[in-house]
């Protein structure tokens, strides 16, 4: 399940991007946030973010977690762990402490993972779409 | 190819011949064997790195694993390759690495499956790929330079 790390945690996401929703620009979110859609861009929250079997990302991630089960082209940066499912399809760079590969998945990109991974925190983002979406 | 029914345990396996990458079959308990594709020397053994070990390239059929207080220091193409300690250079592994919490891969990785136990650092680029098919390794003489 994608609602739960891989120890178990459980993962709330008060936003969802459904499956037929594509968006393109730049967005942020204060929590988590699921995808089941499609973002092109920027994504970042202070939350985790997780990308649904069938979700795609065409974008830059920084998030404190990031979960894949679809496909994503991007970097992503996540200050504290990656975790790419058995459906992953990844394409870009990984930057984070923590690396959770689960066999099957798919990843082609630098990689750099450790405690000293982290690059320094992003500029908070000026444009604020997460705050028009819809909330489910 | 039809595989023969063997009433006991087999006493050959298959492998992939680390230079050709063309599938070997082998008496089950050989250490190393001549490839007859391209009639070099393939190593089957499994290889533990307890201390430091620097190589040019390290080449076998099997597993290799690097040992807590292990570093490995070499161009590694393995089946498998586990990680405790640490490893300096590029890892082609035909099947799966494994990085434990404390292990660490300075280098370029290309591999099926990866597993990577919180705690671990990578710095290298990634290829994961469940169809991977690792190239044949380059034929080449003695490297002059040495890894110190
Ligand atoms: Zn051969």
């Amino acid at each position: 399940m994608i609602d739960k790390t891989a120890a178990g945690t459980p993962v709330e996401f008060p936003t969802v991007i459904g499956a037929d929703a594509v968006f393109k620009g730049e967005l942020h979110f204060e929590k988590g946030v699921r995808v089941d859609g499609k973002i092109e861009g920027k994504v970042s929250t202070k939350g985790h973010i997780a990308v649904s079997q069938g979700g795609h990302l065409q974008a830059d991630v920084d998030a404190g977690s990031i979960i894949v089960e679809g496909d994503v082209k991007g970097n992503l940066v996540a200050g504290d762990r990656v975790e790419l499912r058995k459906s992953a399809r990844l394409k870009g760079d990984i930057t984070a402490s923590k690396l959770l590969v689960a066999e099957g998945a798919a990843f082609v990109g630098h990689c750099s993972i450790g405690p000293d991974a982290q690059k320094a925190p992003a500029p908070p983002p000026t444009n604020r779409i997460a705050e028009a979406l819809p909330r489910k | 190819m039809v595989v023969e029914q063997q009433r006991q345990t087999p006493a050959t396996r298959e492998v992939v011949c680390t230079h050709c990458e063309r599938k070997i079959e082998i008496p089950a308990t050989a250490m190393s064997v001549s490839c007859r594709h391209c009639h070099r020397r393939v190593i089957i053994e499994d290889l533990e790195i307890k201390t430091y070990h620097a190589v040019l390239r390290i080449a076998t059929a099997g597993k290799v694993e690097v040992q807590k207080k292990g570093t490995l220091v070499a161009d590694v193409r393995v089946n498998e390759l586990t990680v405790e300690g640490s490893v300096k250079g590029n890892v082609i592994a035909l099947d799966r690495v494994a990085v434990g919490k404390k292990g660490a891969i300075e280098g370029n990785v290309s591999c099926r499956t990866l597993a990577v136990e919180p705690g671990a650092k990578l710095n290298g680029h990634y290829r994961v790929d469940p169809a991977f098919v690792p190239p044949p390794a380059t034929p080449r003489e003695h490297a002059d330079d040495e890894i110190a």
